[in-house]
């Protein structure tokens, strides 16, 4: 006994150190883009770099309330950020609302009804996902531009549903089919339409995977860049893209660039650890279950 | 097994099925489907439109200059820039495939123990992943700035080590973007193989070791063969994403330096934007989509082999 305790203590020590080593490194991006953040710009760029510094807002009352402080060489490289998270609000949050109107149903159809073609349906939805975005931005931008719909909201949120509506409609049927299939058939022996036993039946009980569905779809289109690089401008300009703009042709306001970097990704992080569990679901699209 | 990936076979047809409330069933469950194919279907007219562009010399600044036939292909073809580009996704996109798997299984079978505080872990690794591609990018260009005022050439400085130029120089740009590349998606790899290794049930585990298997054996012989159909949809959803990296190329070396890092999304998004040719940019583009389509296809089938066996 005494021998397999020592292995096993062994054993969880090397674990321990390869996690540790690992989860060092993936953190080591996070903390110091946390950390550069609240640096001033002559300890940005101090060679050798300074482990202890003093820490100031400047670099977050630029980004969140567009005050420049300072001589700031640097305030030529700036960028609305307020706005750009207004507009990924507005852009994002429209997608997947649009998304889960357009999705929920179909999602529950796939889930539910002996649809001989369903698969076919399933199959058609997957393919978007396996296309270069390119082969659907390029056509897109034209035809914006002839409909005006280039650099709106609408057109933005139009464009994104390449993304959500696949991502919702899959998702939402493996939360459907885990609705015990005997709650529909009493409620169909009670004598309730189609359209009663989604909306009596289905939706309360699968209210939390639309919830959950709704948050994957949001931090999908959050994180897209491609759509609003190609088809918006200034006036629609979304975060991600604003933070990219602190790279200037001359100077990178590094300091800015990265607290712009925390506000873009701390409101996704707290969204993805509430729905982690389901993480795996999202980003497969159902096809694991996990 | 916990993967719901469809089966596509023959659509069976019902000879009265006008008559029975299962064809009601079908006829309501149809007019449910029709709101979520509008987008996809709209979507493929606007994917016609874009072959239709490809016919044609459309530019950015002076719209459409007629109907060319199929020459932008032919010119892709005979494009040396572009055989490069070809070569340098595939480089890409092996190296980093292969590297995020090894990784992935490693941390997946790791995070699987019974330790105290694995959940914190699991919850960590899902952080990268989270994160826009092209911050993440941004994020790791501070990270490799050159100089000693860079993180990664502070350390080798402090370590006696000479200093890198990591995205700045030809020899080192692609493995510094693999880098990145791999930080950001291996975790995506690592938490499908835990859920899999979670759907493992103990009996086969129990008799492999009965029968005096090692750990090593019982990961060859018993839970490797079982993580198959999921290492499968990983690759499935990875490969492709990785054929089409863009965002954290973008982000950080927009192709350069020189040519070293000039995949085809780069390659064929500059065609068609900065050099106002939309029509060649988005040929380049058809030729990812086929290639994206053939190793789709063909890992999609490998998924249904693994469904039915």
């Amino acid at each position: 006994m005494g021998f397999s305790h020592r292995r096993r203590l062994i054993k969880n020590v090397g674990l321990y150190a390869i996690l540790c080593v690992y989860f060092t490194m993936s953190l080591i991006p996070f903390i110091w883009t946390f950390a550069t953040s609240l640096k001033k710009p002559i300890d940005v760029i101090a060679a050798p770099l300074q482990i202890f510094f003093t820490p100031t807002l400047e670099n977050y009352q630029a980004v969140l309330f567009n005050i420049y402080s300072g001589d700031s060489a640097l305030a030529k490289v700036r960028a609305d950020i307020p706005h750009a998270f207004m507009n990924s609000l507005i852009i994002a949050g429209g997608a997947t609302l649009l998304a889960l109107i357009l999705g929920n149903f179909a999602a529950f159809a796939l889930a539910r009804f002996k649809l001989p073609e369903r698969e076919y349906y399933a199959f058609f939805f997957l393919a978007f996902r396996f296309c270069p975005v390119f082969v659907f931005i390029i056509p897109t931008f034209l035809i914006y531009q002839q409909l005006r719909l280039y650099n709106t909201h609408i057109g933005l949120i139009l464009i994104y549903q390449l993304i959500a509506v696949p991502l919702i409609v899959w998702v939402m049927r493996t939360f459907y089919e885990s609705i015990p299939a005997e709650i529909f058939e009493s409620g169909a022996v009670d004598g309730a339409t189609r359209m009663q036993l989604l909306r009596h039946i289905a939706l309360p009980l699968a209210a939390p995977g639309i919830a959950t569905t709704a948050i994957l779809a949001l931090i999908a289109c959050w994180n897209n860049f491609t759509f609003p690089l190609l088809l918006g401008a200034r006036e629609t300009q979304t975060v991600t893209l604003a933070t990219i703009t602190f790279i200037g042709y001359e100077e990178v306001a590094w300091g800015m660039m990265t607290a712009a970097a925390v506000v873009t990704i701390l409101p996704e992080l707290v969204l993805a650890l509430i729905v982690q569990r389901y993480i795996v679901r999202g980003l497969t699209f159902g096809a694991v279950k996990g | 097994m916990s993967l719901a990936l469809p089966r596509l076979g023959r659509i069976p047809r019902s000879k009265h099925a006008a008559l029975g409330p299962e064809a009601r069933e079908i006829r309501i469950g149809r007019l449910f489907m029709i709101p979520a194919l509008v987008a996809p279907i709209c979507l493929s007219f606007v994917f016609l439109a874009g072959v239709y562009v490809t016919l044609n010399n459309w530019r950015l600044t002076t719209g459409n200059l007629g109907f060319v036939g199929l020459s932008n292909y032919a010119k892709v073809l005979s494009d040396p820039k572009f055989w490069h580009s070809a070569l340098l996704t595939l480089k890409f996109t092996a190296l980093d495939i292969s590297t995020e798997v090894v990784l992935a299984t490693l941390m997946a079978l790791a995070l699987n123990e019974a330790l105290r505080g694995v959940r914190v872990f699991r919850s960590l690794l899902i952080l990268p992943l989270m994160t826009p591609p092209v911050v993440g990018a941004l994020v790791w260009k501070v990270l490799f700035r050159s100089g000693t005022g860079g993180f990664f050439n502070f350390v080798l400085w402090k370590a006696g080590l000479p200093s890198q130029g990591f995205l700045g120089t030809p020899d080192q740009a692609l493995y510094s973007l693999v880098a990145i590349d791999i930080w950001l998606n291996m975790p995506f790899i690592a938490t499908i193989l835990l859920a899999g290794l979670q759907t493992i049930p103990q009996e086969p585990l129990d008799a492999a070791r009965i029968d005096g298997a090692n750990s090593w054996q019982m990961f060859w012989r018993v839970k490797l063969p079982m993580l198959v159909p999921f290492f499968i949809v990983a690759l499935f959803f990875r490969v492709i994403d990785s054929l089409n990296v863009f965002d954290t190329i973008y982000g950080t070396t927009t192709g350069g330096p020189g040519d070293t890092t000039r995949v085809l999304s780069i390659n064929g998004y500059e065609n068609a934007f900065p050099f106002y040719n939309l029509s060649f940019g988005l040929t380049v583009f058809m030729m990812l989509w086929v290639i994206c389509m053939v190793t789709g296809y063909l890992l999609y089938r490998r998924v249904k082999q693994t469904q039915a066996a």
